[in-house]
């Protein structure tokens, strides 16, 4: 057994330290209070292959394991949450759709945009009415002609802001009379829609807690017109194709959360050595020394337990279970760490001259999005029930 | 990243699961009921070669890796953790510090009867005041020629009632603190050394710990463990290694106690379903089976970094720290998921929950692991 990164994972995660030094950490407070990132950030990152990491090397990937990729989200994510989840969205959920659901012409001309960083491909599937429950869609698609025909509403689509790409889960079911009903399976599609096309309305950035920077908007879909060749998998298969999705994502959400949290507790212990009372650094205080050492146990402990997640999805292994307790445990460890990093700096940490009331908010997200912790339970309870029902 | 079992690894655990299930399980209860020691268990856990797991098969012992000793560590624990701890002192807390810091005459004597499981060890670092505070040693080792001259009173030692050898830690130059604790090895039958009561115990009632008066007891130079001075050296990197075995026990209790729950769970009925479907009860489950397995990570994680030689003290309290505190966590919500049935002693989880006190308090307590966290987090 061998818990250890190799050397060439770790050198690359390396390079994405220092970027994130360099280019994200000085201003991750500035893109959150803009609620925006700088628009040559992404395609600076697509260059660096971090827009499509587990994409193969000959098709412009950076051809990167689980493990790999996971362990650079948490790099981005210790540095700058919104950024992270963004490239995690786009990533696992945009661009993955997309390269296993197009059929070879539309792929090979929708592909090398979505790898090198000119197009970033958000995933709408929550609506109003429809979050935990996500199969009562009410967002429709119709046949016609020779395409498809959207109509309806998706709302909190993280990245759709600054996406070029947004892949839409919507229902070939009518609506019941008394609003949507749960759809079947195979009633669902995908599709690969373009961000400005006719009919398709961005709302303003949505006035979220956290994770302000990472463009999340709302969808008006008003006869959208998407032709046939832009449906993502075979026909009956998109709503087992996007649980899938989601086992993946749920490793990067896993990922960013950890991030997010050893972000915040380095920023802390840093703190606890420097501030002075009762004429000691407050470090030299046991009720510090408790946080500091739980906050570090409990991220661990998840972040292990994420490596676990994305090295058996590396060999094959089935981890669905493992993925949502991963994020389980890591949205968990990470909210209660930041807000023991924030209580560490006292009154400072309540403002935005430290980072830590921002990986507050930032981490709180994690717990919500992708599955909130009471769905990561119900899927981890049912994997429960079926093993030990005799 | 490589989070396979090697075949040796897999090879012992089938053992070991099969031996825990069929000969240590259906026994537990009575042994906790009765607070009887497993003399058959552990004749058996000898045969088995699990008294030695570390040692090389030269040394009498089964030539494993620390990731096998705490596989075995956890089946035995879920079965039985008094026989568990039983397995963790001989291996970790007697075993290892002869085989890191004995000299080859003394890993012949002492280690190769130990190993093999013909003799059973205890560890006396102990005090009746030193406990977390451990370089509070007032238990004395006096040269005297080519002799150490030892008194003193060593507290809560297990596998006292029963050792045939003992890992001793005294000081000998008090002047110069824990610079002046020393180790040795003793013969726990020789002259000058006195066993007292068996401790009455909240759990691990089947592993007997008790006092040990040492009153002129006489070793030879040739007993002491590592250099003269060096005795708080070995005591430290000794728990290092314990640590993560208690680790194991607490996962191994934690297991036993959610298997029982997520049992109960799926037959008993209330208000006309099984109680796993009510989300009270699923939920809680959900969070033992995460925190098991988070913990179970952070273990794993400490025994490769031992067998790798990497320094893992910090590995090691992370693992212990929150096994432990998930083992009490899970077994306590196992008793309410088992509501009244889970307060009798007709069902396992309350002496799971009895059992896992004990991992919060030995081999450092939870305290105690956090200053050692802490201080590597602050260095560092």
């Amino acid at each position: 057994m061998d818990f250890s990164l190799s050397e060439e994972d770790l050198l690359l995660r390396d390079t994405v330290r220092e970027l994130c030094d360099q280019q994200v950490r000085p201003h991750a407070g500035a893109w959150d209070e803009a609620r925006a990132l700088p628009p040559e950030l992404l395609p600076g990152l697509g260059q660096q292959g971090l827009l499509a990491m587990e994409r193969p090397e000959d098709e412009g990937g950076a051809g990167l394991s689980t493990v790999a990729a996971t362990s650079l989200v948490e790099e981005l994510a210790a540095a700058d949450g919104a950024l992270a989840l963004l490239v995690s969205v786009h990533n696992h959920l945009g661009l993955a759709h997309a390269a296993q659901g197009l059929r070879p012409g539309p792929r090979a001309q929708e592909l090398p945009a979505l790898t090198d960083g000119r197009h970033i491909a958000a995933w709408a599937l929550s609506e109003r009415g429809s979050g935990s429950d996500a199969l009562r869609l009410s967002t429709s698609a119709r046949r016609d002609g020779d395409g498809w025909v959207l109509q309806g509403e998706k709302r909190y689509v993280l990245g759709a802001s600054v996406a070029q790409r947004i892949v839409v889960l919507a229902t070939t079911a009518g609506a019941g009379k008394d609003g949507p009903e749960r759809s079947r399976l195979e009633e669902v599609v995908a599709l690969l829609v373009d961000a400005d096309a006719p009919g398709l309305e961005r709302s303003e950035p949505v006035r979220t807690l956290g994770m302000r920077a990472a463009g999340t908007a709302h969808l008006r879909l008003d006869g959208v017109r998407v032709p046939a060749e832009r449906e993502l998998g075979d026909p009956g298969r998109a709503w087992a194709d996007a649980m899938a999705l989601l086992d993946r994502s749920r490793v990067g959400m896993a990922a960013v959360a950890c991030g997010i949290g050893r972000g915040a507790m380095e920023v802390a212990a840093a703190y606890a050595q420097e501030r002075e009372q009762f004429g000691r650094p407050i470090a030299e205080f046991q009720a510090i020394q408790w946080k500091l050492a739980d906050m570090a146990t409990t991220l661990e402990a998840a972040w292990l337990l994420t490596l676990q997640a994305a090295w058996r999805r590396d060999v094959g292994l089935p981890f669905g279970a493992h993925a949502s307790r991963a994020k389980l445990a890591a949205a968990r460890a990470a909210t209660v760490a930041c807000s023991e990093a924030l209580q560490i700096h006292g009154g400072y940490g309540y403002t935005r001259e430290f980072p830590v009331e921002r990986a507050l908010r930032d981490a709180r997200l994690c717990e919500i999005g992708e599955g909130t912790n009471e769905i990561q339970r119900l899927l981890i309870s049912r994997a429960i029930a079926e093993r030990f029902a005799a | 990243m490589d989070l396979s079992l090697s075949d040796d690894q897999e090879q012992l655990l089938r053992m070991v699961k099969e031996f825990a299930e069929r000969e240590v399980k259906p026994l537990a209860a009575a042994l906790d009921r009765e607070a009887r020691f497993p003399s058959q268990l552990v004749a058996r856990m000898a045969e088995l070669g699990l008294l030695g797991i570390e040692v090389p098969v030269d040394h009498g012992g089964s030539g494993l890796d620390t990731l096998a000793y705490v596989l075995a560590m956890e089946e035995v624990s879920a079965a039985c953790a008094s026989t568990g701890v039983i397995m963790s002192v001989n291996n970790s807390l007697v075993c290892d510090p002869l085989l890191k810091f004995g000299s080859d005459e003394q890993k012949e004597q002492w280690l190769e009867p130990l190993a093999a499981g013909e003799k059973l060890g205890c560890f006396m670092l102990s005090e009746p005041e030193a406990g977390s505070d451990a370089a509070a040693q007032t238990t004395v080792a006096v040269r005297d020629g080519d002799e150490y001259v030892i008194n003193g009173t060593k507290n809560w030692i297990t596998n006292g009632p029963q050792a045939d050898t003992g890992i001793l830690i005294a000081m000998t130059d008090r002047e110069q603190g824990h610079r002046g604790i020393s180790a040795f090895v003793v013969d726990m039958n020789g002259k000058g050394v006195r066993r007292g009561h068996k401790d009455d115990k909240l759990g691990i009632r089947a592993s007997h710990s008790c006092q040990i008066f040492f009153d002129d007891h006489r070793v030879p130079v040739s007993q002491r463990l590592g250099e003269e001075g060096h005795g708080f050296k070995v005591a430290m990197a000794t728990l290092d290694a314990g640590r993560i075995g208690i680790a194991a026990q607490a996962l191994g209790i934690a297991r036993a106690a959610f298997e029982a729950a997520a049992s109960y769970a799926c037959e008993r009925k209330t208000f006309g379903k099984r109680i796993i479907e009510h989300q009270a009860v699923a939920f809680m489950l959900a969070d033992m089976e995460t925190e098991i397995d988070a913990a179970r990570m952070l273990t794993w994680r400490a025994a490769v970094a031992k067998t790798s030689g990497a320094r893992h003290t910090r590995e090691s309290a992370m693992c212990k720290l929150m096994a432990s505190e998930v083992a009490n966590r899970v077994a306590k919500n196992a008793i309410q998921i088992h509501g009244g049935n889970g307060y009798v002693s007709e069902y396992p989880v309350e002496r799971h929950y009895r059992d896992a006190k004990i991992t919060e308090i030995y081999e450092g307590t939870s305290e105690i692991q956090r200053i050692v966290i802490a201080s590597h987090l602050l260095r560092g």
